[in-house]
């Protein structure tokens, strides 16, 4: 449908019907805040409806969507903090800090677990987002971050005992 | 996208199974994802119009630089010459020539004079003026010979 030129309007749209809102969540647990998230995933978009007709086929498109979804929020970060820090590690601990000093209004189990995710390292914080939120197999994983799966499964049980922890803290 | 999703999540803390996860999304304002999606595709649509132009304006600018070039040859090929000026003035029109002289004389170059001169000999609007018989006598004619040119001593009967 999207190489037909009269269909293909049409192909786009229920492409980003199925997708778009599970990548506007995965994007913004990276940038966290909405504008950014919206930005980011406008400018994804338009990079996938441009390549899309050029897509070799060599990943899953899923895969493959999501690659270019990482890579635009991680790169978003690293412009938005290149003035003050020097590297995208650097720049996620000054997120991190900005929301540890966030207060959490609600007791909600579901906002603490939020915060959680979001004071994770940046590494950890895609391994969970991908893995307990999108239930990304790790095959998958490692075609989106470009890691080994033995990575991936250190990453994601660091990260798991990190939000335990910190939900006990807090409860 | 549920062909990709891996269900059997290796041991997680019981509060981790437990949630909702969608309770866990975040919110985004009311028809957000519609206005997105019409920006995305006006967006993806009028990329494919630059193509179009980018014929277009190939196409200009080879017929641009063409018409340089041909005025270029033109501009060229009428050098401006004293011959050439001459030239255009002798197609003029008595009217327009009256025109040209009581206006343009001023702009006249030395070359210019000089041109017209050697189209226009002297000896064409010069009347020269016979020598008398007094004169004659008077004058030591191999002397005056050598002051004249051959042409005009060809027009004239020397008295005796």
């Amino acid at each position: 449908m999207i190489q037909n030129d009269a269909e293909r309007d049409k192909g786009f749209k229920l492409l980003m019907d199925k997708y778009q809102s599970s990548m506007y969540q995965h994007i913004r647990r990276i940038v966290v805040h909405h504008d950014e998230a919206a930005d980011v995933l406008q400018n994804v978009w338009i990079k996938i409806l441009r390549a899309i007709s050029s897509f070799k086929g060599e990943s899953s498109l899923y895969t493959w969507m999501y690659r270019i979804c990482t890579n635009e929020s991680l790169t978003h970060l690293r412009k938005q903090n290149r003035r003050r820090t020097q590297s995208i590690e650097d720049s996620d601990d000054g997120l991190r800090k900005q929301v540890a000093e966030t207060e959490i209004d609600s007791h909600l189990i579901e906002e603490k677990l939020k915060k959680a995710i979001l004071l994770l390292p940046q590494k950890q914080k895609l391994v969970f987002s991908l893995r307990y939120f999108e239930e990304m197999n790790y095959a998958d994983m490692s075609e989106v971050l470009g890691t080994s799966v033995g990575g991936l499964k250190a990453s994601y049980h660091h990260a798991v005992k990190k939000i335990e922890a910190y939900i006990k803290e807090h409860n | 996208m549920d062909q990709h999703k891996d269900h059997n999540q290796e041991s997680l803390p019981n509060f981790l199974k437990d949630l909702d996860k969608k309770a866990l999304e975040y919110p985004v304002p009311e028809g957000f994802f519609d206005n997105m999606q019409k920006s995305i595709l006006s967006e993806i649509n009028e990329v494919q119009i630059p193509k179009k132009g980018k014929t277009v304006s190939f196409w200009l600018k080879a017929v641009s630089i063409a018409a340089i070039v041909v005025i270029a040859i033109m501009i060229g090929s009428q050098s401006n010459t004293s011959e050439n000026n001459t030239n255009v003035f002798v197609d003029l029109s008595d009217e327009d020539m009256q025109w040209y002289m009581d206006n343009y004389t001023a702009d006249w170059s030395s070359d210019d004079v000089l041109a017209m001169m050697e189209n226009d000999p002297i000896e064409e609007y010069t009347d020269i003026i016979p020598l008398t018989t007094i004169e004659l006598e008077e004058t030591d004619v191999t002397e005056m010979i050598e002051h004249l040119d051959d042409d005009v001593l060809i027009n004239y009967d020397i008295e005796e």
